[in-house]
């Protein structure tokens, strides 16, 4: 038995006791009168005494009077230590009730019912700041989910993931082949007709390799693959957590991330610079089309395209490749994870998950061009 | 394993789902967590299960907080209101699935595994099922399976989220017995949501009541619905009918009702509402010493009972349950003037919101 006892402002001992009943665990025992004068004190030895009892039952029989300052000391012993109010007298917690209302109210009239604009912002920031934090945490589970793989690969969820990199990759060649092959048809027209203002047409080769090997190709085909497969992740993840599939697997003992997110992040990764590949392909095809089309035999334009093409450019273009694929898998796989309940999550995740997976990617391109820029390559 | 909850406060922005809800269940028990939609009762579980975390307050399983441990750490078994069965793996497949994908040192041998899984199955009565896929079983067996898949992982909690909530009534309740009988042979201890008072009755050792994310009554079935403690209780525990009035010197006046009420002996009036619930109210063509009179205005068919809807002049509307016998016995028609004799009337004051200050 531990006894804290003080002598209070009204001359009687306001006395604070934690003991045990033998079938009700621990219980704090509060005796005199909570006031004012004695109630400073009581707190300190109460929260000193419940430190290491939490969910003590109450016992304040002996209490002789009780201020609005006694109140608040139930009140917190109750909210703050998890102390049972059960025992207390009828017109005891008849009036801890009431104050406990009384406080709510208080902090609900305190809240301001409409934000001004300064206060959207804060709450737009805010948001922004939290998004970005569960992004860095989502990077960091799935870095070390794949380094566990690495070590052990009896983890490693191959066939799956091999099917995901195969819907990913292979059944996307076509709109990959076609939207850069048209793509590099529009710039080496363009480009084209300028040049040859100056009399420069064989230069379109340059461009057009130079263009589509180092930015548009990887940027296209990275937006393809958001639009197909960050969506399809994120649908899929979305589906398994509204159904609850997801809190089952947690239930079942295991981490959604090594599981779900792993094989869709690598399959994504490995997909994408293929993809790319192929992408780079038909844009350069287009170019070289168009300039035999204008007259250019092919032996002139290739020569002009191998010379502006160094092994730079296409190194940058598939590194650009993997970093777009790996973001935009990833992405998608969040914002699946982070759906909300009921019917419109899903699709809500779908949209989420490409508008996050484009801008990543024109992000990622612009810090791409600056430091390959002041890397001078 | 016994199950603690300790001043447990969730809010999700503005909205406060719990305010400092504790409770316990003990080793063995089954309990039902009741309440209206909204009442709190699924973020419980889901705070219980760890798939949500407590803004305050502690959850233990037999004495040991495990607030910090994450679900798979808690060994729970948890069944979902959707099944949440993997809907490409076979049922054999979604038991085993718990026991497969435990680490190199806890996973039982393969033989243990279908050993095990042909035990649960027998145990849901679904042991011909196995090779199926979700998809091609019925809501109730689909629910059944998800139960075995919950108990393959050798939980020391079963947590069942509105297990039966979207099934058919037949299915329910045949799967409620079936529950009840289940727990009587495992004597696992179990915590279930339901928003449906019938089930919580029939089934549970303990019903705790929530209402706006607290605790209102928690005791056994007979105790809630014998004793309840609130109108809001009696309310949520079968269909009442309400008589506005006041009380003074000792009794209560509701409209044309007076019953004595020994606890307000001052002569000071103060507002009270009278209830009866609808099975408790006699109807009779002859007026007697207290009641009122009142038009039978529907007469509707409930299985074995009937529910008769009646207009006071002057009053809302009060709803009657009658047995197929009484009702033969008076043979009541629509229109006609009946005498309203309420036999069990409960009051309470009408003062649950304390004085604000000013």
């Amino acid at each position: 038995m531990t006894r804290e006892g003080r002598g209070g402002g009204s001359g009687e001992e306001t006395t604070v006791e934690l003991g045990s009943a033998p079938d009700a665990g621990p219980v704090l025992t509060l005796a005199g009168p909570l006031d004012m004068a004695t109630v400073a004190r009581a707190w300190r030895d109460a929260d000193r005494l419940l430190g290491s009892a939490p969910g003590a039952a109450l016992d304040a029989r002996g209490v002789t009077s009780c201020d609005a300052a006694g109140l608040a000391l139930l009140d917190h012993l109750v909210t703050r230590h998890g102390a049972r109010p059960d025992g207390l007298p009828a017109p005891l917690a008849d009036r801890l009730s009431r104050f406990r209302d009384e406080r709510e109210a208080a902090a609900r009239s305190r809240r301001r019912p409409e934000a001004s604009f300064v206060e959207g912002l804060g709450a737009g920031a805010r948001g922004f700041g939290r998004d970005v934090a569960e992004q860095v945490a989502f990077l960091g589970a799935v870095v070390r989910a794949l380094g566990a793989a690495l070590r052990s690969p009896r983890l490693w969820r191959a066939s799956e993931t091999l099917g995901l990199a195969h819907r990913a990759g292979v059944e996307a060649l076509g709109i990959v082949g076609l939207i850069n092959f048209l793509l590099g048809l529009i710039i080496a027209f363009v480009g084209g007709d300028i040049l040859a203002r100056f009399g420069a047409q064989v230069f379109v080769a340059d461009a057009i390799g130079i263009v589509m090997v180092r930015e548009l190709g990887p940027i296209m085909t990275a937006i393809v693959v958001a639009g197909r497969s960050g969506s399809a992740f994120a649908a899929e993840l979305g589906t398994m957590r509204v159904n609850e599939e997801v809190d089952a697997l947690e239930t079942m003992g295991l981490a959604p991330v090594p599981l779900l997110v792993l094989p869709r992040v690598v399959a994504g990764t490995v997909a994408t610079p293929l993809l790319a590949l192929y992408g780079m392909l038909a844009g350069v095809s287009a170019g070289l089309l168009q300039m035999s089309l204008s007259g250019f035999p092919l032996a002139v334009s290739g020569g002009r395209l191998l010379e502006a093409m160094t092994i730079g450019h296409l190194v940058i273009g598939v590194a650009k490749s993997v970093v777009f694929g790996a973001l935009v898998s990833a992405v998608g796989c969040l914002r699946g994870l982070q759906a909300g309940r009921g019917p419109s999550a899903v699709g809500l995740a779908a949209t989420r998950a490409v508008v996050a997976g484009i801008v990543l990617v024109i992000v990622a391109d612009a810090v791409f061009a600056v430091v390959t820029t002041v890397l001078g390559v | 394993m016994s199950i603690e909850v300790l001043g447990v406060t969730k809010s999700f922005g503005s909205f406060t789902a719990l305010r400092d809800v504790s409770l316990t269940v003990a080793d063995g028990e089954l309990v039902a967590l009741l309440g209206p939609s909204g009442s709190g009762k699924t973020s419980l579980l889901r705070i219980i299960a760890g798939l949500e975390r407590a803004d305050r307050g502690s959850v233990l399983f037999h004495g040991t907080d495990v607030g910090p441990r994450d679900p798979r750490e808690r060994r729970i078994g948890f069944v979902f209101q959707h099944y949440a069965l993997f809907r490409r793996m076979t049922v054999f497949e979604n038991v085993a699935f718990g026991m497969r994908v435990k680490p190199r040192g806890e996973r039982p041998s393969e033989e243990e595994v279908r050993r095990r899984v042909g035990d649960l199955l027998k145990l849901v009565q679904l042991d011909w099922l196995g090779d199926r896929l979700p998809g091609e079983l019925s809501g109730g067996q689909r629910q059944r399976v998800a139960l075995a898949r919950a108990l393959a992982v050798e939980p020391r909690v079963l947590l069942l989220d509105e297990p039966f909530g979207s099934l058919d009534a037949r299915v329910r309740q045949e799967l409620r017995r079936w529950l009840r009988r289940l727990h009587d042979e495992i004597r696992l201890t179990s915590l279930f949501v339901t928003h449906d008072q019938e089930e919580a009755l029939e089934v549970a050792d303990r019903i705790v009541l929530l209402n706006q994310g607290r605790v209102v009554q928690d005791g056994p079935p007979e105790e809630l619905f014998e004793r309840p403690t609130s109108p809001f209780v009696l309310d949520f525990l079968g269909n009442v009918n309400i008589f506005h009035g006041r009380v003074e010197n000792g009794r209560a006046l509701l409209g044309p009702l007076s019953v004595a009420y020994p606890d307000h002996p001052h002569a000071e009036p103060a507002p009270a509402a009278g209830y009866a619930r609808s099975y408790e109210i006699d109807l009779s063509r002859e007026a007697g010493d207290t009641g009122f009179w009142a038009s039978l205005t529907r007469v509707g068919i409930a299985g074995a009972l009937l529910r008769l809807e009646l207009l006071p002049d002057g009053a809302a509307p009060l709803k009657v349950e009658l047995t197929r016998e009484r009702f033969e016995a008076l043979r009541p028609v629509p229109g006609e003037r009946l005498w309203v004799v309420p036999r069990n009337l409960r009051v309470f004051l009408e003062t649950p919101v304390p004085p604000r200050a000013q």
